[in-house]
């Protein structure tokens, strides 16, 4: 079949307006939420119902078409990013299948936007606790395939802890059911393995989740420091407290002021170097005890000012500062790289102090927001990628950076996955033959290799890689 | 044949076993076309379908801290290590492990992983799977992988941890994990209520303990035979633990007592009852299936159990186990239906085939396990 005939047989099953072949119209596609790539998908397909998507995954199937999965094109790592395969996208599929408040679980299909779910359960006092900043616009199934975070991760647990169950198409167009609706599944746990597998292993069909009651009570506060030091000795205290906060972010002067100065001001004082927003909920007395825990570790490690949200109002001011922090960059300059790593909590200071003598010696601009309570660092540098003096250096601290992180026992991703951007990371932190076995989990998925080609592991990497002839033709075209 | 090995000759027990000599052990025994049988502390080894091989490995004698380090809350240990010990070394700092699968005392954290066990504190903390960080492994190929790291969140490559949990050893070797712990409650109380006998009862109250706002450790179900085991009358008890600061243990507490009838009891109730449902049994199963089903998953635990058997559930998460030493008839043996799923933990050799032949054979699962152990080296069968 050559693609002519692939986009007819895909145009009699979705609808002429679903599948994209024009270089115009494909543009829209051609990025996602990591700035600096773009890759031209061949085709775009966006089935409307779980049968159209089934068809579709099996068109392709039977043409030997390799493909990427697309969500809302959120992504930080570039892994929706189709180079010169087929994108299937999959935001179509929005229907909340059913929410049984009993058991509390709903089932939904891979296009529900986080937030849409988090909102129809609210009502029946429950919640959906992954929450990405991106909450507004990301999927579920993207959710799913980069096992998303967010900073309510801290005391609930990321995606892969709130996932019941999975119904998944194979790229081979084979069915699967990967964990269990109800009750315990043997085995290996297959649904554990699919969950941050990055559009590798398939196409998540319809998802389980767990939902959780909703706190009783919420309290939120922000402590203000005149160090970036002494906020980070602070999140290190509270995590070794046993304390554990519902969210503890962190917001240095740099990222404060430019939030600030953004239409998202949130009421952070512009003079400090560091502010931690901590949230705190559950039951009432565990909640008021705990607030006075944090506040005296707040207070003798420094902070100037603790400031407890007194309604509902200013708590999400305090928060619209935070979720949009991303956002108020944007006037900074014209391009970000919004970087993601991990480190030991304890770590904390010494790490953020070796970042700033990295900025100092390129002369970037480096923005911190990011989850402390987890050691989730985002070290974010505005510049103008059209500069290639500029763009030059920001790689490089960016790598440093990195390389610190790595070099304290951290990861080089704690949410936005590898994708394509971390790519060449992944040796800093595996060896060769745990790439290898990465690998052989995805051929186990994926024999012919076509979902997803060329991410997450070095081409170079994966055992017989130059078997696999539809993985041959995109690592041409990767280094092409 | 019961689960352990048959003339078991080659690397049984002993000092110095690592990595290494996992590595060896496995690339000899492929070398010799001879099969592993893959053991922890041997406290279950009749757990799981027979497996036939000449060989053993037991990860025992490899134990010890790598790394701990109080104020991340991470530690990292070699898959011997007990669960006591690594209970023993954190508590020092206050902190805690929250996992307490049956017999806890001297299971390996290794066995723990590969057998997905759990206990009560599943109602309140989870599973092994939401603890783990990280591993290192020996596959079936004799390739030494890690997977993970030891920080607490991470998402860098495939998952091979989680692929680890519930493999029962089949596709390779645990020989290390990172896990995350947390703090210990300030305050850990303990309460017994009296729970009623039939489906419907028991339905209507874990509805209403589910309604109730308490955010308990644990909350688990245990039948009158384990009751009077575990010191209480011989009756149906709900057991409830409660932690957290003072107040938080106090209006829970209050909350509880509008529910019926409750004492409080020794925190040791609980290891008291890890030890109890870790005896040694004939015939051991889990049902499980939606919290609200509880009821008809209980009477048919409980119906299994006879007079003698002991039945405990975490009805928050939808699962009954029952240990007995009369073993049903084969009829009697329950089968998985729409509604209720059936784990078999123990049962007599020759039973297996017929009621539960295999959890891995489909073609997904099989492929999972010709890319670690092609050879079908490790405990070879165990899960069919
Ligand atoms: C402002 C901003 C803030 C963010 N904050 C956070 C945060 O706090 N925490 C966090 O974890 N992430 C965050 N992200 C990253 C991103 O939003 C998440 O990774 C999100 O899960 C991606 O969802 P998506 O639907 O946009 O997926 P996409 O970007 O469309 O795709 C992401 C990956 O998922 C695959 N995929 C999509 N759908 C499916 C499916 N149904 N089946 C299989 N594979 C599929 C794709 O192939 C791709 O590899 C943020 C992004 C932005 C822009």
């Amino acid at each position: 079949m050559n693609l002519d005939e692939v986009s007819a047989r895909l145009t009699e099953v979705v609808g002429e307006r679903h599948v994209l072949t024009r270089v115009s119209e494909l543009l829209v596609y051609s990025s996602d939420g990591l700035p600096g790539y773009r890759k031209q998908p061949t085709l775009a397909v966006f089935p409307g119902t779980r049968d159209e998507t089934i068809a579709v995954v099996r068109i392709l199937a039977e043409a030997k078409l390799p493909f990427v999965p697309r969500g809302a094109g959120t992504g930080l790592s570039g892994g929706a990013l189709a180079d010169g395969v087929v994108l299937l996208g999959l935001h179509r599929l929005k229907n909340i299948i059913s929410i049984d408040v009993e058991n509390r679980r709903a089932k939904v299909e891979p296009g529900v936007v986080n937030l849409k779910l988090n909102r129809t359960v609210a009502p029946k006092g429950l919640m959906y606790a992954p929450d990405p900043s991106s909450e507004a616009a990301c999927t579920i199934g993207g959710n799913i395939a980069e096992n998303a975070g967010g900073p309510h991760c801290l005391k609930n647990g990321v995606t892969l802890n709130h996932i019941l169950a999975l119904t998944v198409i194979l790229p081979s167009g084979e069915i699967v059911e990967l964990g269990a609706e109800e009750g315990e599944r043997d085995g290996y746990d297959l649904r554990g393995a699919f969950i941050g597998s990055e559009g590798c292993f398939g196409i998540a069909l319809d998802i389980t989740v767990r939902l959780i009651p909703r706190p009783q009570v919420i309290r939120t506060m922000l402590c203000d420091f005149t160090t970036v030091d002494a906020a980070a000795r602070v999140t290190s205290a509270i995590v070794a407290s046993g304390v554990i906060p519902a969210a503890l972010e962190f917001l240095d002067g740099p990222m404060i002021r430019v939030v600030e100065s953004s239409i998202y001001a949130a009421g952070y004082p512009k003079d400090a170097e560091a502010v931690l927003l901590v949230e705190l909920d559950g039951l009432q007395e565990g909640v008021d005890a705990d607030l006075e825990t944090v506040r005296r570790l707040a207070l003798d490690g420094g902070a100037r000012n603790v400031k407890v949200a007194r309604d509902e109002v200013e708590r999400l001011r305090l928060w619209q500062g935070r979720k949009k922090a991303f956002g108020a960059m944007g006037r900074l300059s014209p391009h970000l790289v919004v970087q993601d790593a991990v480190i030991p909590r304890s770590r904390l200071a010494e790490i953020l102090g070796r970042i700033e003598g990295i900025r100092q010696k390129y002369g970037v601009i480096v923005c911190n927001v990011f989850h402390a309570g987890d050691g989730n660092l985002h070290p974010n540098i505005p510049y103008n990628a059209d500069d290639p003096e500029e763009s030059e250096r920001v790689h490089l601290a960016m790598k440093e950076i990195m390389q610190a992180c790595v070099s304290v026992g951290g990861s080089i991703t704690g949410e936005h996955g590898v994708g394509l951007d971390k790519m060449g990371y992944m040796d800093l932190i595996f060896d060769p033959v745990s790439l290898a076995a990465m690998c052989d989990l995805r051929d186990a998925f994926d024999p012919e290799r076509r979902a997803n080609p060329a991410k997450v592991i070095p081409t170079h990497r994966c055992r017989e890689w130059m078997a696999a002839p539809s993985a041959r033709a995109s690592a041409k075209a990767v280094q092409a | 044949m019961d689960g352990s090995a048959i003339g078991a000759r080659v690397g049984e027990g002993g000092a110095g076993v690592s990595t290494e000599t996992v590595v060896a052990s496995v690339r000899d025994a492929a070398g010799a076309n001879e099969r592993l049988r893959i053991s922890g502390a041997g406290g279950w080894m009749t757990a799981g379908r027979p497996v036939q091989a000449l060989r053993a490995v037991s990860l025992a004698p490899d134990k010890g801290i790598v790394d701990y380090v109080p104020d991340d809350l991470t530690i990292t240990v070699r898959a011997g290590t007990s669960l006591a010990d690594i209970f023993a070394a954190t508590r020092v700092n206050n902190q805690w492990l929250p996992l307490d699968p049956p017999g806890a005392s001297m299971s390996t954290i290794g066995a723990t992983i590969a057998t997905a066990s759990s206990g009560p504190l599943a109602h309140g903390a989870g599973y092994a799977r939401d603890f783990i960080l990280g591993v290192e492994l020996v596959t079936g190929k004799g390739d030494v992988v890690r997977s993970g790291g030891r920080v607490v969140k991470n998402v860098a490559g495939f998952d091979l941890m989680r692929l680890m949990c519930g493999s029962w050893g089949t596709l390779a070797v645990i020989t290390e994990a990172t896990l995350r712990l947390y703090a210990m409650p300030r305050v850990d109380r303990t309460f017994a209520l009296r729970a009623p006998g039939g489906a419907n009862g028991i339905e209507k109250l874990a509805a209403e303990l589910r309604a109730a706002p308490l955010a308990a450790l644990s909350m688990e179900l245990v039948n009158a035979t384990l009751a009077r085991k575990v010191g209480l009358d011989a009756d149906n008890f709900i057991l409830v633990r409660l932690g957290g600061n003072e107040n938080v243990v106090g209006v829970q507490m209050k909350t509880l007592a509008g529910m019926g009838e409750i004492v409080e009891t020794d925190g040791v109730i609980w290891d008291k009852l890890s030890e109890a449902v870790s005896q040694p049994a004939t015939f051991s199963l889990r049902l499980s299936g939606l919290p609200t089903a509880i009821g008809g998953l209980w009477s048919a635990a409980e119906q299994l159990a006879g007079n003698d058997g002991q039945t405990h559930s975490t009805f928050s998460r939808g699962i009954v186990r029952v240990t007995s030493n009369v073993v049903p008839d084969a009829a009697a043996i329950p089968r998985p239906t729409a509604s209720q799923r059936v784990t078999y933990e123990v049962l007599p050799a020759q039973l297996w085939q017929s009621i539960s032949p295999s959890v891995v054979g489909s073609r997904l699962s099989e492929n999972v396990h010709d890319a670690y152990d092609p050879h079908r080296l490790l405990n070879p069968g165990i899960l069919g």
